[in-house]
């Protein structure tokens, strides 16, 4: 029992390292840009105050694209950033940078625009002309229409107003803005002048972005769908409103499917086949067979309630660690709400439990709503698991539970003994999920054993 | 990011912040860049440049003593030109006639990085130094008619 629990320890000191080290990259690589400007005596525009727009422009252009650069590569999909942070991370810290972003830009162009219009005595209105005068700062000016348009239109109340496919549209807009930028940040200024170290460094980060979203966005997708062929195979009805649907496909192995992943499944049929949609894999995978179960939740998921057999599939995935690769200790708790069952029912078959290590709690509305729960209980009790089907309207004190079990006070402690040594994998709606991640923290679980997914789609 | 990683992570970047700037104070006083260094031994002033100047390669020409004026060098925020006064061999005074912004007093960024050059150009017997940061086209402009000031003195240390 000790070396299993040696074992746990040691794998995920291993994963907080990998993502410590890489996590460091982000305010390293924004220091090395700053650096290269410093070197180039760039410091000493802060020791005056004429200098200082000069100085402020510059450093703020330098981090602000960096953090851009960083963004596109959280937008990638990039498989060890996804097996590391996960796909909702990533994708969290990339909407969080994008206001900063903004701003930084902002102020580059503002600093920059006062620093040229002092030095040719002008006002800025005719510095700006003078600038637009200029091919590659009309571009950048361009690329600074772009990129306001781009944070507009993801600001959540504008957001919500815009169809998806409008706001999706306007945001690939991304790489046009980045690549209407990138050619004053050549030609302006000797920082990145040809033959300069800081010339091949700056052109490495506009390549690593370019690079990683061709490849993982477009090519990895098609070469894996196209590899692995996946047809549906069956469909069938697990509750109101939500089919499981089976999909048979070639060595899919290879493609590194494990419980808890999911993907971006795009069905090669009427009205369905233009946009892709993420599901869980809702069943252990096979080399030959994955299935993903869907509720019915818009216009798409409503058309999946009744695809055809045969249909083919395309997808870009596995993305996620909603997996026992970031398992960190041997008793486990497997917690979902709904539909957030699926992937629960994926990692309770695959992931590894001896007897007394593993904890279910299912949770819906209605039994109708505890989607798989019957596969759920007959796979953990035959691991000697505890599994717990908790149905009911919404707690008042703890929301996450039921009225019932809140009214009398129960939580998390009263389910599960010794909380802090145990795994939680949590899945649900985002709300749910709060409350429950709020009940933990107050049993004294600490952070880094909460694993949880958004089901925010 | 765990506490010790994220102190880790904080020096490095400090570090990196704090090694571009050491590389970056030779480039205003001149000591950082090669071309400085290797100017700068045996050529300093008083230090017998006459002599300095009659060894170099070809050695041929003999420095002029005189007043040389380079060309104007036109840059796009106005012309620069550059009067060099060379005397025993030593270049002895730079004085900029011109340069960019005309009216003098009116544009900041030459009244501060001018005086740079110029006593660059005294300090270290060359215009073969680091770039002023900041203002590399005036930097340009000012070594390119230095260095034909120079030229036409005959002057190679």
């Amino acid at each position: 029992m000790a070396t299993r629990e040696r074992e746990f320890d040691r794998h995920a000191k291993r994963r907080w390292t990998a993502q410590d080290f890489t996590g460091a990259l982000v305010p390293l690589s924004t220091s090395v840009a700053v650096a290269f400007f410093f070197a180039d005596g760039g410091a000493t525009n802060f020791l005056d105050i004429v200098a200082l727009p000069y100085g402020v422009g510059v450093v703020s252009g330098l981090i602000g694209t960096n953090l851009f650069l960083v963004m596109m590569v959280l937008a990638a999909r990039v498989p060890i950033i996804d097996s590391l942070f996960g796909h909702d991370r990533a994708l969290e810290l990339h909407k969080k940078l994008g206001k900063p972003v903004l701003y930084l830009l902002i102020v580059h162009m503002a600093a920059l625009i006062v620093d040229y219009a002092s030095r040719v005595n002008t006002d800025v209105w005719s510095e700006i002309v003078t600038m637009l005068g200029v091919n590659d700062l009309l571009l950048s000016f361009l690329s600074m229409g772009v990129f306001v348009l781009i944070v507009i239109t993801s600001l959540v109340a504008v957001k919500r107003r815009l169809p998806h496919g409008v706001w999706h549209a306007i945001h690939l807009l991304s790489y046009v803005a980045m690549y209407l930028g990138m050619f004053h940040q050549f030609t302006q200024g000797t920082l990145f002048a040809e033959g300069t170290a800081g010339r091949a460094y700056w052109l490495g980060l506009y390549l690593v972005a370019t690079v990683s979203t061709v490849v993982f966005r477009i090519i990895l997708p098609v070469l894996r769908s196209v590899r692995h062929a996946l047809v549906v195979e069956s469909v069938v009805v697990e509750g109101p409103g939500t089919v499981s649907i089976t999909m048979r496909g070639r060595e899919l192995a290879a493609a590194g499917f494990q419980a808890g992943h999911f993907a971006h499944w795009r069905f090669l049929a009427p009205y369905l086949w233009r946009e892709s949609h993420p599901f869980s894999i809702s069943a252990a995978p096979t080399d030959d067979r994955i299935r993903i179960t869907v509720r019915e939740l818009g216009d798409a998921t409503s058309l999946l309630q009744h695809v055809r057999q045969g249909t083919a599939v395309w997808f870009e995935g596995p993305y996620g660690i909603f997996t026992e690769s970031e398992r960190t200790t041997s008793r486990v708790a497997l917690i979902g709400s709904g539909i957030g069952l699926a992937p629960i029912r994926a990692l309770v078959e695959a992931m590894d439990f001896r007897p007394g290590e593993l904890t279910v709690i299912g949770r819906a509305r209605n039994e109708s709503e505890l989607f798989l729960m019957d596969e759920i209980t007959r796979i953990a009790h035959a691991k000697k698991g505890i599994v717990y089907s908790l149905t009911g309207p919404r707690g008042r004190r703890t929301p996450w539970l039921p009225w019932a079990e809140s009214e009398r006070g129960v939580s998390i402690s009263a389910l599960i003994d010794k909380q802090s040594e145990v795994d939680f994998y949590l899945c649900g709606p985002g709300a749910w999920m709060n409350s429950l991640v709020a009940d933990l923290r107050s049993a004294g679980v600490p952070p880094h054993r909460i694993h949880n997914e958004q089901f925010a789609w | 990011m765990r506490p010790t990683a994220t102190f880790v992570t904080g020096m490095a970047t400090m570090g990196v912040l704090a090694g571009g700037i050491v590389l970056g104070t030779g480039i205003l006083d001149g000591t950082a860049t090669g071309q400085n260094s290797a100017s700068n031994s045996g050529s300093t002033p008083g230090n017998g440049s006459v002599g300095n100047s009659g060894s170099t390669a070809g050695g041929s020409t003999a420095v002029t003593d005189g007043t040389f004026d380079g060309p104007v060098v036109q840059t796009v925020y106005g012309p620069m030109q550059v009067e060099i006064v060379i005397k025993g061999g030593i270049i002895t005074t730079a004085t900029a006639l011109q340069h960019p912004g005309g009216d003098g007093t009116s544009d900041q960024i030459n009244a501060q990085v001018v005086p740079i050059l110029t006593k660059a150009t005294t300090d270290y017997q060359t215009v073969q130094f680091g770039n002023v940061s900041r203002a590399t086209i005036s930097t340009g402009a000012y070594k390119q008619s230095a260095q034909a000031a120079l030229d036409q003195a005959g002057f190679t240390g």
